[in-house]
């Protein structure tokens, strides 16, 4: 018993539990390091937070009016589309419109003739419904689309006419250099595994965008990620762990935009705040998930 | 050695040569390097599973170590043996300490809502660790054991996984995957002598999985490979051992122990490669002492190469990398490796002990018979215990005994040696032998107190074959056989068929007619024929004899002796062994006429032609002496050759006074 004693006493005395540590694992050929992932809810100064996802003007408390355009080049399973697309809004972040005590949006201004280069930009209404008041227009939203073509070249001239105290504003967006994707592997989401895309631009950084589809009756596609990428060599491969983020089982196809984006502020006279100036050569792709292909 | 035995062991040796690595669970057997054959603890299970039988009924083995890249001791290893019979032991190995851990950092940078990264603690870690160990072995024979080990390690993947929430926000969770893995090893041990020892094993002979990881994650398991390694241990003296083993990843490994005080063990090892740029993969040195049951044992390992032992490594490296065991491999750092052992159980301290044996005499199948009362060797026996003992020393040859023969008790004092004789009861399986031979004896003692013999000395014993003769004339009459069949079913022929000349001859008469007669039937019989090996010191039996139709003097003198007393006639031998030359000994043979010496004139008038001896029933009669060599000239020239010779030197030169001349009557024995 003495000897018992004595032995399980040595165990207890001799016995440690400090385990070595970890030995590091370095994965050279892995593209996360040039990854920055960001939550598409984020008040970035990107192309979609400008044309859509912040069309109430709530998320951005820093610029009163944004204009931005954008080179977009659409690739889709059977055909491939090209256009431009300018738009502009100036929020009158003074009057705030609120219902049952929560806030909705700000209107926005009528600046009278916005021009690019030689286009005028469209004056649209913008409505919105609110309870037993029915639809109210709460300001104007400039947008034109028009086909792209071949050899265009663009002065990045934004001008504001002047209307009734605003302006006048004569101004030069930043210039960008055209994102074109030139080929990805393989041609659609894997289950499993990474996909590799290679493009044509030297911007220090291209955004991608990656939407799901969009429910009935609402947008038809909605950002679920925004990734900030270091453009090292015109290429990127996009690990597993990243593309395991979307709704794979849930939804069929994914768009993946590339945007290669610029952008400056402006100050008018007689008002405070900025106005952002975005431009963007984009490049959306849409592929079907691997169940889908 | 048995030739099967061995071929058992070559086979085992062949399926080593895919063999082994290295443990840490044991101080000694790090810094010995190769220790295969000398490991002498219960991580045995790891080194050689073989040897789990060569140590104490129940022993505990506790390995703690400390690393260059831990933050302390860490329990690598527990194991224990128990024996469960004597040829046969199982052991138990629980390694909480045997474990190693990598990590994948994350590179991903994610950002909150307000733009700041979020942190994580890695992309994925990697665990491997052993859970559990289990052996066996059996000893085959005394020379060869074999045993088996028993693995389950166990593999865990760590995965974080990010996701997008309902509010698209991201975020992550950890998942984990885990699979067990097992493995199979064999070894075995063979003790050539004393000093010794060679052997093999074969780590992870057979190994599985008991699932798989998802796709993305099978790069990362744990990927055993097998590996076998042969060597040997030499121990000169108790003292000193040296071994040296290699294996089939390519490294060879020697190592010294040396005892420079009384349980106080000094060790050096050496890891190196066959083909290697570098001289040696790693450099051990270690020192020890027991005392009673307890040992402690302290080593340590140093790696010159660093290159992935605590560093960072490339992913596709460690994907490409397979394990032996996870103890001893490229991510090995130097180590400082405590041990503690002890034993418990049924251990006992000899009463007695036994310094050496000493075998009196070979033995000769004929004669085999008196070692039943006269000693066939001594022991000399030590009273190992502070206390007056009582000990009985026994001695065994399985393959000729039937039961071991235990002398009488002898009273030893506290440190006193006694010579003890042995003696030994042979079966009739001796008579078997047909040449020398060479037999194991078992020399044991018992002590008055101990249930089984405290010490046993393992000794050579030597069996003559069975018409091996020593050459001395008293134990002759062994081989006299008056009672065999064909000696019988001769002389009845023989006085039957001249029954009708025996009716006619005077009584006093009968018995030298019948010898007469005995003789002059070998004489149509037999032929002299020289020993095979011109040797006196091989002897017929007399049924030999008459089936070979010949022999020489001793088979003819031995022979017609058994055909003299197979019809009641007394006889002797008369040896002479001349003073000024032995080499011209000899037999001849005297047979009782029963006629007392009143009457010797019905022979013969001449007295020169008998002598005059006491019969058994210490009457004087009259023997004839018979030169058996003189057979093919008959009776008469025997008699007349005999009685020539035995006047001259027994009478004239006085052989039987000076003692060169010996008559021995020859008494019957079975």
């Amino acid at each position: 018993m003495k000897i018992l004693s004595a032995v399980l006493g040595i165990v207890i005395v001799f016995t440690g539990c400090q385990h070595a540590g970890p030995i590091e694992l370095i994965n050279e050929q892995d593209d996360s390091q040039f990854i920055e992932i960001m939550s598409v809810g984020n008040p970035s100064d990107t192309v979609f937070s400008a044309s859509g996802v912040d069309s109430a003007g709530l998320l951005n408390p820093h610029y009163f009016g944004r204009m931005m355009f954008a080179d977009v080049y659409y690739s889709l399973p059977l055909r491939a589309d090209s256009f431009l697309q300018l738009e502009a809004m100036f929020l009158d972040k003074s009057k705030p419109i609120q219902y049952n005590g929560h806030l909705f949006g700000y209107p926005s201004y009528d600046v009278g003739t916005l021009m690019f280069d030689d286009d005028t930009i469209p004056r649209l209404q913008r409505r919105i419904r609110l309870g037993a008041l029915g639809d109210t227009l709460i300001g104007y939203r400039y947008l034109l689309r028009k086909q792209h073509q071949n050899g265009q070249t663009f002065r990045y001239n934004w001008r504001i006419l002047g209307n009734a105290g605003f302006g006048p504003l004569n101004t030069f967006a930043p210039t960008i250099q055209e994102m074109r994707v030139l080929e990805y592997n393989p041609p659609f989401v894997p289950a499993n595994g990474p996909l590799t895309f290679r493009w044509r631009c030297t911007n220090e950084y291209v955004h991608l965008y990656i939407s799901r589809e969009g429910e009935l009756f609402q947008r038809s596609w909605v950002p679920i990620l925004h990734l900030r990428i270091r453009n090292v060599n015109g290429t990127i491969e996009l690990p597993a762990k990243v593309l395991d983020m979307l709704p794979k089982k849930q939804y069929r196809h994914f768009l993946f935009t590339f945007s290669s984006e610029a952008q400056s502020v402006v100050t008018m006279q007689g008002y405070q705040e900025q106005i952002l100036l975005n431009t963007a050569s984009i490049h959306n792709i849409v592929l079907n998930t691997e169940l889908n292909k | 050695m048995d030739i099967q035995l061995l071929k058992l062991f070559l086979i085992m040796l062949i399926s080593s040569s895919i063999a082994a690595a290295q443990n840490l669970s044991s101080a000694r057997g790090i810094s010995l390097a190769a220790s295969s054959l000398s490991v002498n603890d219960a991580s045995a299970i790891d080194w050689n599973p073989a040897a789990i039988g060569s140590l104490h009924d129940i022993e505990i083995n506790i390995t703690n170590s400390i690393s260059s890249n831990s933050k302390g001791f860490s329990l690598i290893s527990m194991s224990g043996v128990k024996k469960i019979t004597d040829k046969q032991a199982i052991a138990l190995a629980f390694t909480p300490g045997r474990e190693l851990k990598f990590v994948l950092p994350a590179l991903l940078t994610i950002l909150d809502s307000a733009g700041n990264p979020v942190l994580t603690k890695y992309d994925r870690e990697i665990t491997y660790y052993q859970t559990i160990g289990a052996g066996y072995s059996i000893d085959i024979s005394k020379y060869l054991s074999i045993g088996t080990a028993f693995r389950i390690y166990g593999n865990d993947i760590t995965d974080l996984k990010y996701f997008i929430d309902s509010t698209n926000t991201i975020g992550s969770r950890e998942e984990k995957n885990s699979i067990s893995i097992w493995s199979l090893d064999i070894g075995s041990t063979l003790t050539i002598n004393d000093y010794w020892k060679v052997g093999g094993t074969v780590k992870n002979l057979a190994y599985g999985r008991t699932k798989n990881f998802p796709d993305d994650l099978d790069d990362l398991r744990l990927k055993l490979h097998r590996v076998g390694v042969v060597g040997a241990s030499f121990k000169p003296s108790e003292n000193f051992l040296t071994a040296i083993e290699g294996d089939t990843e390519q490294q060879i490994r020697i190592g010294l122990e040396w005892m420079p005080y009384e349980n106080f063990y000094l060790r050096s090892g050496l890891y190196t490669l066959y083909s290697a740029d570098k001289p040696f993969d790693a450099i051990a040195l270690g020192a020890g002492f027991n005392i009673n049951r307890f040992a402690a044992d302290i080593g340590y390992i140093w790696f010159p190469s660093k290159t992935n032992s605590g560093g960072n490594i490339n992913l596709s490296t460690f994907s490409s990398t397979t394990f032996t065991n996870l103890d001893y491999s490229r991510f090995t750092s130097d180590q400082l490796l405590l041990t503690l052992r002890t034993y418990l159980g049924s251990e006992f301290e000899p009463l007695a002990i036994i310094e050496d044996v000493d075998i009196k005499n070979e033995i000769y199948p004929a004669s085999s018979k008196i070692f039943a009362f006269t000693p066939v060797g001594t022991a000399r026996v030590k009273n190992n215990s502070g206390k007056r003992i009582s000990a009985k020393v026994g001695f065994f040859i399985s393959e000729v005994m039937n039961t071991p023969t235990e002398s009488i008790p002898y009273t030893l004092e506290p440190e006193e040696i006694l010579e003890i004789p042995f003696n030994a009861v042979f079966n009739n399986k001796i008579d078997s032998v047909k040449k020398l031979s060479i037999y194991d004896g078992l020399v044991f003692v018992k002590a008055k107190i101990a249930e089984e013999y405290d010490d046993r000395y393992q000794t050579r014993v030597l069996v003559r074959g069975r018409n091996d003769w020593n050459g001395d004339v008293y134990t002759l009459h062994y081989f006299v056989k008056p009672g065999d069949n064909k000696v019988l079913d001769f002389s009845r022929n023989v006085i039957h068929n001249q029954k009708n000349r025996f009716d006619t001859i005077p009584g006093p008469l009968q018995n030298f007619e019948k010898a007469r007669a005995l003789f002059d039937s070998l004489t149509h019989l037999l032929r002299y024929i020289n020993d095979p090996r011109l040797s006196r010191d091989y002897v017929q039996y007399p049924e030999e004899t008459l089936t070979l139709y010949g022999g020489d003097c001793d088979d003819i003198t031995v022979c017609y002796a058994s055909l003299l007393m197979s019809i009641g006639i007394s006889a002797a031998f008369v040896d002479v062994i001349p003073q000024d030359n032995a080499s011209e000994a000899h037999i001849y043979l005297l047979f009782d006429t029963g006629i007392p010496p009143q009457n010797a004139n019905y022979l013969t008038d001449n007295p020169k032609r008998y002598c005059i001896r006491r019969s058994d029933n210490n009457k004087e009669t009259v023997w004839i002496p018979i030169e058996t060599t003189m057979l093919k000239k008959g009776f008469m020239e025997a008699w007349n050759t005999g009685a020539e010779q035995y006047y001259k030197e027994a009478e004239i030169g006085l052989g039987i006074v000076k003692g060169w001349i010996k008559v021995v009557d020859i008494v019957e024995t079975q």
